[in-house]
């Protein structure tokens, strides 16, 4: 699900756009806390974006959250300011000068879910990482 | 040393001979603008582009004219706009009609720090900063009260560059309360640094006590009443204000001041420390200025997007429009 969301994602997004959020940071880590699952989203050097289960390299920051809520936020159920005020979408290790190049990532990549969750048919009956 | 000049210490005399262009009609361009008049400053002229500010400058009796006209015709140039614009209308409008002896007045120092705005040597370059919004720099000044101000003299060219600060901090009323002297990259740090440093901190820190406490199972409206909408808080940064900080904690409960002391003492620290500190660091070495100036040039396309985040339905936002149905303050009594 995640591999499809990422690869839909890339797809949106300009090449330029991308090598600019590769400059700041090339390993993201994604800790859905609700699965205890650790994905890392991948800048790669052709400027390909990618989700694997294995650290590629160092760490350059954390997005901590529970499936639940990315799967909340990206089918608009609940606002992105929301999750973020609330404490359920944290932000870790991230400078905020490296994160102002990260968010123009962040709609392409709640679409990119989206279509996903629409292209496995809406119906895994609450499961949000098959 | 710190020095702080009052009215005594200035002149508006100075400028009677002048001609005043204030370019950019916003919140404070208007305010200083019509508190120089009211000072007694006749020849003021605004200059700005078509639009309901240019509007409401006519209204309010200024002779308003093109942004290079008005720098062209005046002596003394208060460039009042945002730091964003501000460069280029300095570079189209400004630039070009400088001559020997003509004054450049800075609200912010931000344009001169970063270099985004390099006046020729031959101009006097001077800043004076309200630290106050543009409808209290009105409002105090229409109540005989004051609003302090940080000035500096960047390039006096003239010899005369620091009388002329002082005169444009008394005409716009600052120097009734104290306008302090601070360089212009002082002036930015500072700023920036509250804005970036303490400003996210008491945001997070009122979002996060209302969710917490909503999930805790208090009322929404009680928990804004705490927070801020009762008028407590801002009655409690006044006293701050008058009495200190250390000395306005007498005002509140022995209950009050036993919890509030113990758990600040508890308070984890480094983190707040570190936060504060990374964000000097981008603030002293050009790199925030950087990355807003790259951000601004390619359309401000994450700004929008945490504007629009900013925008969303809250529930704390919700309850506030709630309260404001029942409430019947008067916030000016307040504060």
């Amino acid at each position: 699900m995640l591999s499809r969301a990422i690869k839909l994602t890339g797809t949106q997004l300009a090449p330029d756009t991308i090598s600019a959020v590769g400059e700041v940071f090339r390993v993201l880590l994604w800790h859905f806390v609700d699965y205890d699952l650790k994905a890392y989203f991948v800048i790669g050097d052709a400027g390909d974006l990618s989700f694997v289960l294995q650290a590629p390299g160092e760490v350059d920051g954390t997005v901590k959250l529970e499936a639940a809520v990315l799967h909340d936020i990206a089918l608009g159920r609940t606002p992105v300011a929301m999750a973020f005020l609330s404490g359920k979408l944290r932000l870790q290790g991230l400078p905020a000068l490296k994160l102002r190049r990260f968010i123009p990532l962040l709609q392409p990549f709640l679409d990119g879910y989206r279509q996903a969750w629409q292209e496995i048919g809406e119906g895994q009956d609450g499961e949000v990482l098959p | 040393m710190v020095k702080f000049y009052h009215d005594e210490d200035a002149d508006v005399g100075l400028l009677e001979d002048r001609t005043i262009a204030v370019l950019g009609y916003g919140h404070q361009g208007r305010a200083q603008a019509l508190n120089m008049r009211d000072s007694g400053v006749r020849n003021v002229v605004v200059g700005n582009i078509e639009d309901e500010y240019r509007d409401q400058a006519l209204e309010d009796g200024f002779e308003v004219l093109a942004l290079a006209e008005a720098a062209q015709r005046s002596d003394v140039i208060l460039l009042l706009l945002p730091d964003e614009t501000a460069p280029l209308v300095y570079e189209r409008d400004v630039a070009g009609q400088l001559l020997e002896g003509k004054a450049l007045v800075f609200a912010s120092g931000y344009n001169l720090t970063y270099g985004h705005v390099q006046p020729p040597d031959f101009v006097d370059v001077i800043m004076v900063a309200p630290r106050m919004l543009g409808q209290g720099v009105r409002e105090l000044f229409l109540e005989g009260a004051g609003f302090v101000s940080f000035v500096s003299v960047e390039q006096d060219a003239s010899g005369q560059a620091w009388s002329l600060a002082l005169a444009v901090a008394k005409a716009i009323g600052s120097t009734r309360a104290g306008a302090m002297e601070l360089s212009a990259a002082q002036e930015t740090h500072l700023d920036l640094f509250m804005e970036q440093a303490f400003g996210p901190l008491l945001g997070a820190a009122i979002t996060t006590a209302y969710h917490v406490g909503a999930e805790a199972g208090f009322l929404p409206e009680a928990l804004l009443l705490e927070l801020y909408m009762s008028g407590e808080m801002a009655y409690v940064f006044k006293a701050m204000a008058e009495l200190g900080l250390m000395k306005q904690a007498r005002l509140h409960s022995l209950t009050s001041q036993f919890g509030g002391m113990i758990r600040s003492m508890a308070l984890n620290r480094e983190e707040i420390d570190r936060n504060m500190r990374d964000a000097l660091d981008d603030i002293f070495s050009g790199a925030f200025a950087r990355e807003w100036e790259e951000e601004r040039k390619a359309g401000y396309p994450s700004f929008s997007f945490m504007q629009g985040m900013s925008e969303e339905e809250h529930p704390l936002t919700a309850a506030e429009e709630r309260l404001r149905g029942h409430l019947r303050m008067r916030w000016d009594a307040i504060v």
